[in-house]
């Protein structure tokens, strides 16, 4: 019988290979043209999730998340994303660059951003409005919380997986020094003994 | 499109094909005896990328996850009635849905919830088992005689010990013969694999547990045992070594963990065998004369939601229904040969259905003082099984201790996610950001590493007892897709039961004291069906349970046809030619988890049919 993991990771080989080549040919057929604003998009992302933009967006990069997750932030508030850059771009020499986005510069931007933080980390779309409406809701946190409410929208968010590479690449996992639940990378008994330390996995800003 | 069986008679035809079907039918069809499997669920995919796919793209990434029929149709929970072999789901166990039957399958009659669920698929409901292979223990089949509590089973530890070693070859069981030497239990051979190396978590659990008492048990170190697992520790059945998928529930990538269509593959290879999906054995035919099953009355679909395509019948020398717990007396009681077997067939001493038990689960969870790291390795490496026998037993529920190794993933409803939203939102939902900061940056890094590193559940498997109250029956009302009668669901705890939640609980906070661990288990919701009240320490606690997925008791074995539904042998005591195997047939819970007594029961039963039945 086929294993799944292998399948995936031979997948994955032969795209990262497809990227390497260099035949133009191949390339175009492998990848659309690049968004303009993928760069700054990444950059953006690197402040706001604390993860170093060479991890979020490695030299070769054959998942590549990064553009889905783009795609799906542009698609969900146009405007607001278009805003949420020029802030960046204006100040991303300030080293409170992160503070002014998150909190300076206004409900729209901020929950934005925290929907991108979130699909970073966990490969999920929680959309803008919705973190918005959880956010105040949650001066009374729940006290109950054990069997009854598990999944139910009322105490929990709802929220669309972005694709099943995206759960996998979540950053969440490596913030854990762990692995995607499903997805390991790792040998026999790893489990025994102490992770590598937590700079090795996400390389922090 | 489901196949149409070959023959018209056959040796044996087993309605289902889960672990115990499938072992059955591997050892018939090794003996050449010609077999047919009814399954009424759906095949494996050609490519098991289609589950992982379905199960990296679910937001509740619940057992039922990876499997067809899809839990969602439009975006609302499948209505069950739409499905030709539906099925319980953890989604549909919430306050909401339990007792509404356009989401839930089974007709919930309380007055407390039936919380476990099982698949009907190819390979049936261990294709999303934990993996946990523990031998019962000896006091466990001697339940009246030694505490004056329930019944005896017809057997003893001493007749099923050279069936669990080979179960165990036949699961492929990774453990150490000399550290699961505890309450009597002895071995006449080694496990084929050595014992899966136990996590961090583990290791705190058992400096922190060293000279405490439970029950006057006093634990040291080594009360904390790598769990016997059908997880392969070396490459075994031309498969791969575990690589700490955190995931055997819902399903292991790289099946390093034992499956039954592991079995399955090695029945149909045998050229005996056949299995037809999709085809839902709908009654069994009794012949009056001689009290034989003479045909299986089947039904078929191409589509789970679409329209019947076909019925049949065949017959058989003998008929083995393995359908596991609920499905198994489903089909008896609706056997009802036009109203002459009207109470169903095996029924003649009345205790069809009765005595559903299932190993209610307490949880407890909270934040280690350092750093542990949960979510590697298996979901679970280690248990505590010292509490799973005692003279405690006269008057409250035994139980084993799990301790988990994917932090509070399910202890809250899926986490790492709420945490994370938590700390991006300033919510607390998960109870460990109680000023609600929202973090971004290196901060929100910081903190998440700091509280998920830390996180920790210990499981209790509480033993049931035996009530003929807790019943599985049809229910009158609400019929599935193919126009067949659902189970409906009568439960309950006894005192018994409830007093063995209740001891759990101490001893979980005993333990957490130990570890200096932070409490961040939470009391059951208002509205928490499964929520009761008892008086710990002179003043009331309420407390709660969730399902550990271990269906058992409805059709069990006994001494007399007078006080059971089969023999020793799974037999049923009013057909000769019927067996019906599973966990149905546990006269009484007790704590270790079913699936390797199913299975040596199940070896012993090939064996008997074989030297018998089919000689």
């Amino acid at each position: 019988m086929e294993l799944s993991r292998r399948n995936l990771l031979v997948g994955l080989a032969a795209t990262a290979a497809l990227g390497t080549v260099g035949s133009p040919i191949a390339a175009m057929a492998q990848t659309p043209p690049e968004d303009p604003d993928l760069d700054s998009f990444v950059q953006l992302s690197s402040e706001l999730t604390g993860i170093s933009a060479i991890k979020l967006s490695p030299n070769i990069d054959p998942v590549n998340v990064k553009s889905q997750y783009l795609k799906k932030a542009k698609d969900a508030r146009p405007e607001v994303f278009q805003r949420m850059l020029q802030i960046y771009d204006k100040n991303k020499a300030d080293p409170e660059v992160g503070n002014i986005i998150m909190n300076l510069s206004g409900e729209d931007v901020r929950f934005l951003a925290r929907s991108i933080i979130l699909a970073w980390y966990l490969g999920a779309w929680y959309d803008p409005a919705l973190l918005q409406k959880h956010s105040y809701r949650a001066v009374d946190s729940p006290k109950y919380y054990y069997t009854a409410r598990r999944y139910s929208a009322e105490a929990l968010i709802p929220f669309d997986v972005i694709s099943p590479a995206a759960y996998t690449q979540g950053w969440v996992w490596r913030v854990a020094q762990a692995h995607p639940m499903g997805y390991s990378e790792l040998q026999f008994g790893n489990w025994s003994t102490e992770p590598p330390e937590l700079e090795k996995f996400i390389s922090m800003t | 499109m489901p196949p149409k069986p070959r023959r018209s008679h056959y040796d044996a035809v087993i309605v289902g094909s889960g672990v115990a079907g499938a072992l059955v039918a591997k050892q018939l069809g090794a003996a050449g005896k010609q077999v047919l499997i009814l399954e009424a669920g759906c095949p494996e995919p050609t490519n098991l990328n289609e589950r992982m796919t379905r199960f990296y793209r679910a937001s509740a990434k619940v057992p039922e996850s990876p499997y067809v029929p899809e839990l969602f149709t439009k975006g609302n929970l499948t209505d069950p009635a739409a499905a030709n072999a539906g099925r319980p789901t953890v989604l549909t166990l919430k306050a909401q849905s339990w007792l509404n039957p356009r989401e839930s399958y089974l007709i919930q009659n309380g007055p407390r919830p039936f919380a476990s669920t099982y698949e009907r698929a190819v390979g049936g409901t261990a294709l999303h088992w934990l993996g946990t292979s523990l031998r019962l223990v000896p006091n466990d089949f001697r339940m009246s005689q030694k505490y004056k509590r329930f019944v005896d089973w017809p057997i003893t530890y001493d007749d099923l010990e050279p069936w669990y070693c080979k179960a165990e070859r036949e699961l492929g069981v990774s453990a150490d013969r000399k550290e699961q030497t505890y309450l009597g239990l002895t071995f006449s051979q080694d496990y084929p694999m050595s014992r899966i190396p136990q996590s961090l978590i583990d290791g705190a659990v058992a400096s922190a547990i060293d000279g405490m008492r439970i029950d006057g048990i006093v634990l040291t170190k080594d009360s904390v045992k790598s769990t016997p697992a059908a997880r392969n520790s070396e490459p075994y059945q031309n498969r791969r070594v575990c690589a700490g998928n955190t995931n055997c529930i819902p399903i292991c990538p790289l099946q390093a963990k034992y499956d039954p269509t592991i079995t399955l593959n090695d029945a149909l290879a045998t050229g005996n065998v056949e299995l037809c999906h999709q085809t839902v054995a709908s009654e069994l035919t009794i012949d009056h004369a001689s009290g034989r099953v003479t045909d299986i009355k089947y039904l078929q679909y191409d589509d789970p939601f679409g329209s019947q395509s076909a019925s049949g019948s065949v017959s058989a020398k003998i008929c083995i229904v393995a359908a596991h717990a609920i499905e198994t007396p489903r089909l008896l009681l609706m056997s009802k040969n036009a109203n002459s077997t009207l109470n169903g067939v095996a029924n003649s001493s009345g205790l069809l259905g009765k005595n559903l038990m299932d190993h209610p689960f307490y949880v407890q969870w909270g934040l280690l003082p350092k750093a542990a790291f949960p979510y590697r390795g298996p979901l679970s490496t280690s248990g505590i099984e010292e509490a799973r026998d005692g003279g405690f037993r006269t008057e409250r529920a035994a139980y084993r201790v799990e301790i988990g190794n994917e932090g509070w993933n399910f202890a809250v409803g899926g986490d790492p996610n709420i945490t994370t939203v938590d700390l991006v939102n300033g919510m607390n939902n998960s109870q460990a950001n109680p000023r609600k900061e929202a973090m971004f940056g290196t901060n929100l890094v910081q903190h998440l590493n700091n509280l998920i590193t830390r996180q920790f559940r210990l499981g209790f498997l509480i033993e049931q007892s035996p009530e003929e109250r807790n019943r599985v029956e049809l229910s009158t009302q609400y019929v599935d897709h193919l126009n067949l009668p659902r189970p409906q669901i009568s439960y309950d705890l006894s005192d018994y039961t409830k007093a063995g939640i209740a001891a759990a609980k101490q001893a979980a906070e005993t333990i957490f004291n130990r570890l200096g661990a932070t409490q961040f288990t939470t009391d059951p919701d208002p509205d928490d069906p499964s929520a009761f009240e008892w008086t710990m320490n002179g003043k009331p606690e309420r407390l709660g349970y969730l399902g550990a997925g271990h269906i058992i008791g409805t059709y069990r074995m006994g001494s007399n046809k007078l006080n059971s539904v089969v023999d020793s042998d799974q037999r049923a005591w009013d057909h000769s030619n019927l067996f019906l195997i599973g966990s149905g047939v546990f006269p009484t819970s007790a704590t270790g988890n079913p699936t390797l007594t199913i299975a040596a029961l199940c070896l012993r039963t090939a064996d008997k049919i074989i030297a018998k039945d089919l000689r």
